[in-house]
Formats: C-alpha cells, structure tokens, sequence
C-alpha cells in the first residue's frame, strides 16, 4: 500500500542542500531509495522560512506576467533536479475555495498517478485520504471498465508526515483538510513521458473492492488523443499512412487504441483493414475494441 | 503577398498594432495558404517519430498553427450539432477564417466589463446567419459572443491575441443571465491560492509581497492580499482594504469600506 511514515529528524536543511543531496544519493527508479529520501525532506520541512521566502520572491517576479505555461494552478514548482522535481501543492479548505480554484483540485475523486511521488505534509491540519491498490496491469483502460480494488483503509496526511504513493498502483480519494495545508511533493520524471495513463474511478459506497474507470487525467496521452480528433476531420492517404504507423507499433497502448476510434471516422475501409490485422494484438484495450467492433456490440466510450 | 502561416506569423510579429482585428486582411491572405494536410501530417509524423512530443493542443479542439510574439494561429474544430449552453466569452479578440460550412450566432455584451462580476451583465442575440468557406468573422471580444453549430465538422483557422482578458464568463443561452466567472490565467489563480497561504503562515517578512499585488489587474488577487495582510497584521490589512475602498470597481469599494469599518471597530 501506500506508504507513509513520520522521520524523527530534528536537523534542518536548506532547499539547494536539498536539491544536492538528492541529485547525488537517490536512485529515483528505485522506490525503497525514493522512500528513503523522506528524511531530507523532512529536514528541509523542518526549515520553516525557504517556502515563505520562495513564495515571496514568486510573486516578486512573477505578478505581472500574463501567463505562465509551466505551471498547474494548485501547485508550483520549486526547483528542477536531475531526474526528478520539487514542488509545492497547496490544499484549501471546502469553504476556502473561489470558482475558480474549485476547479484545480481533484477532491472527492479517486484517482491513480502516472508517477511515483514522495509526499510530505508540510503544514495545516493535511487532506485525509481513503486508499486502495490495484493491478495496472490487468486493465485494459477503456472509460467504463471495471477494476478490482483493494481497500487499504484512510489516512490524515498529517503535519510532519511522509506517504510515498505508488506509480499506477495506489489510488486514492482526498478530502479537504480542515485548514489550509501545504505538501512538499518529490516527483520522479522517469514516467512523464505520457506512455502511461492516468485514470479517476468511481467508486460506490459500500462496494471499496472494485471502482469503474471514469476518466483520464489530462496528458501528453490525451493531447495526442485531440490531435487525431481534429485530424480525423481532414481525409488524405498520407494521413491514413501516418495513423495506421501509430496503430501498429506506438509504445503507448491507449495512444494506439485512441488513433485507431479516430481512424474509424477518417477512413472506414482502413480502419477496417486494421481491425483486422489487430485481431491477436497482446495489449487489453485494442482487443477489447476490435472484439467490439467484429462482433457488433457497441465499444465503450 | 503573404503566402504561409509561418510568413503571416513572421509579418505580424514586426508590426507596431498588436491587435488581431486590425491585421484581419492580412490573416486571410496567409490563411488561405495553408496547407492543412501538411501542417497535419507533419504534427502527427513528430508524434509517432517521438514519444516524447507533446502536439501543441491548445484546448481539447484547437491545434496551434503558429505561435507568435503576441499573437495565436489555431486550428479549431466545431463539431457541436447545437449551439452550446452557455456561452463562454472568449479569452481575447479573435478573427476566424473558415474552411467549411456551418451557422452562427452571435450575442452582444450589455452592462459587462470583463475585470468586475455583475449579476446585470447581460448576453443579448443580436444577429445569426451562416458561415461557408473562405468567409471570415472578427469578434471584439469585450462586445460580442460568438457561437457555431454544423451538422458535420466544421474547421476554422483563428487568430486570437496571446494577452487574454482577466476572466472567462459564462452566460445562459436561453436568457443571456451571466452564470459564473472564472480566471483565465493558472497564473491568477496560483498568486490567489499563494496570498491564502502566506496570509495563514507568513509573517512580517511576507508584507511587501503580498503589497505587490495590491496593484495587480485582477480584483478577486487585490482582495485576497488584502486579505492575507489582514490575517498577518491588522494594521496592514486596514490600510490595504483603505486602498481598495477606492477601487473603480463598485463591488470591491463597498466590500473593503465594510471590512475598513469592521477592522476600525476591533482595533
């Protein structure tokens, strides 16, 4: 399950100690090495002026630009490292919230990671948490799917304490924390290549061992997913060339799955074609769709 | 002669006017150039050759041709059957050069000024019509609304400014009664989230940041500094509320007299 656990550190650090330390010492593909870098993290919480200070010194520099593309609204990144980020996340009340921040975080919603990520709860009361496991490997992905679930109970995320959720293996549905909380997230980048998905499940009370797949999170997996769809609407034989190239061998299941629903649209007897080819296809999602499509039954959205 | 969306890009960028509805001839002139297969293809070329590309999708329907120094060129592609409700404004002044055949409408803004929230704001049909290939349509976005519906797909090259207006605004299609309004920048409403959060864990050191923003366009970002000044030293949330309380904006002023008085009564 997720792990979380509380470093009796007493020791303080400075962010680009930090940012050193990890650089040099933390294998961030292994997750026991990951894991271990709570300890460093939790030092540098025990710093309580550098977050102030870096959020001053941002809205020094940052308030009168019109945009900032590089980054996500309810969280801001702090430094860059070999391998991996640091950022802030920040966690509002219910009561707290504009209409616009509502929109930013995802409470309520259970949802996976398609990256491993080191948590530790920075200050306010912390979200609380229900987790659950899955087997990424036994999905398809297709919106509408059943997944088995594991329950592994809830959990405060509270001041001072480190979780290291899992890539594509712990989901979890967050509540507001009571106050308003900060969490220091280490974040790997070994997985952001958008290969792998992203996924929210609904999940019914009283049923926690198993959830229905809903959505996806945004992603380099859905940007190629809206470029097919508004390709699709343009029909040309080097096009075609281009999507069945996509089909056949991208190293991205749904992006495969997603260009073949896209072909369908731009060119019928193509996609057919390919339907067919797929017929013995390894990965779950484009089985699913070709038996949807051979045998008649609707596919899911 | 302009004769590639790159050429067009490239002209626009050298022009003192930065304002897309006053270059609408020369937008034409490159639209009708492109190559649309090539510009397509070649995007979906890098995505197969490179995992790691992201295609520039500037929302879930609109591909960027071209992004310039203060400029956009996108493809947009409008597959709605029916007008969508509600109508959403547009985030800046926008041409659209169409490549197929479709219906619009288009609703006026009364009473509205896009920085201050009025529940008087009002979306008014003025005008409907159709749309074909090769027609263009200019939209002022701080007067008018436009929206498409078409029984197929209907694509369109648009040029839009990258300096957006503060907020989105949505407004009921049946009525025209404004909705709801929100930030178009992640921006503002990171700077928002972040003047909470030093307003409940800064301290004296965190004032004049938080002053900045005093000045900064967005109201909803002035109140929530002045706000968090407040929270760090009632003084400094007093004087901050007296610099609001003469904000142009009605709303704002009323509110930060109310909280000047409130702060005076405890102090």
């Amino acid at each position: 399950m997720a792990v979380h656990h509380r470093f009796a550190v007493d020791a303080s650090m400075e962010l680009a100690e930090f940012m050193e330390y990890a650089d040099a010492k933390t294998d961030m593909r292994d997750l026991d090495s990951l894991l271990a870098l709570g300890e460093q993290l939790s030092m540098l919480g025990n710093n309580r002026r550098f977050l102030s200070k870096f959020l001053e010194d941002f809205i020094q520099a940052n308030w009168n630009l019109d945009s900032l593309t590089a980054t996500i609204s309810q969280s801001v990144m702090l430094r860059s490292g070999r391998d991996f980020y640091l950022r802030a996340n920040f966690w509002l009340p219910e009561a707290e919230m504009t209409e616009s921040e509502a929109l930013l975080f995802a409470y309520h919603q259970a949802h996976d990671h398609n990256f491993d990520l080191l948590s530790y709860a920075y200050s306010g009361s912390g979200y609380t948490t229900d987790l659950y496991e899955y087997d990424y490997s036994s999905v398809a992905g297709y919106v509408g799917e059943r997944v088995s679930l594991v329950p592994r109970g809830n959990h405060r995320h509270a001041c001072a304490d480190t979780l290291l959720y899992r890539c594509n293996r712990d989901i979890h549905f967050q509540r507001p924390p009571e106050t308003p909380s900060i969490t220091l997230n280490v974040i790997p980048t070994a997985n952001q290549y958008g290969l792998q998905d992203q996924y929210f499940f609904e999940i019914e009370k009283g049923d926690s061992e198993s959830g229905v797949l809903s959505r996806y999170a945004e992603s380099n997996i859905e940007s190629r997913r809206f470029l097919f769809n508004v390709a699709k609407y343009v029909r040309s034989e080097r096009l075609v060339r281009v999507m069945c190239d996509v089909i056949a061998a991208y190293p991205c299941r749904r992006t495969r799955y997603e260009a073949l629903r896209a072909l369908r649209e731009c060119d019928a007897g193509a996609h057919d074609t390919m339907v067919h080819q797929l017929r013995d296809d390894p990965s779950p999602i484009i089985q699913q769709y070709v038996h949807s499509v051979l045998s008649g039954v609707p596919a899911s959205a | 002669m302009i004769t590639s969306i790159s050429a067009l890009s490239e002209h626009l960028d050298g022009l003192p006017v930065h304002s897309v509805l006053a270059h609408k001839d020369r937008f034409v002139e490159g639209a009708r150039s492109l190559d649309l297969e090539s510009a397509l293809v070649g995007e979906l070329g890098r995505v197969r050759d490179d995992h790691r590309y992201p295609p520039p999708m500037r929302s879930s329907r609109a591909l960027n041709i071209s992004a310039g120094k203060w400029h956009f060129v996108d493809l947009f592609v409008f597959d709605d059957r029916e007008f969508v409700d509600p109508l959403t404004t547009h985030p800046s002044d926008t041409v659209y050069y169409f490549l197929g055949d479709g219906e619009y409408v288009l609703h006026q803004l009364n009473e509205y000024d896009n920085g201050i929230f009025s529940r008087d704001s009002r979306a008014q049909l003025v005008e409907s019509g159709r749309v074909s290939a090769g027609s263009t349509l200019a939209i002022d976005a701080s007067r008018f609304i436009a929206s498409f519906r078409s029984a197929a797909p209907l694509l369109a090259l648009c040029l839009s400014n990258r300096r957006m207006k503060a907020f989105s605004w949505d407004f009921n299609l049946p009525d025209g009664e404004p909705r709801g309004h929100y930030n178009n920048y992640a921006l503002y409403t990171i700077l928002e989230v972040m003047a909470k959060m030093i307003g409940n864990y800064g301290d004296a050191d965190s004032v004049n940041a938080l002053k900045i923003l005093l000045n900064h366009e967005s109201d909803t970002i002035k109140w929530q500094a002045a706000f968090a000044l407040l929270k760090i030293s009632a003084a400094e949330g007093c004087q901050a509320f007296r610099l609001l309380a003469r904000s142009g904006n009605p709303q704002l002023a009323s509110s930060s007299n109310m909280a000047v008085t409130q702060i005076q009564g405890v102090l």
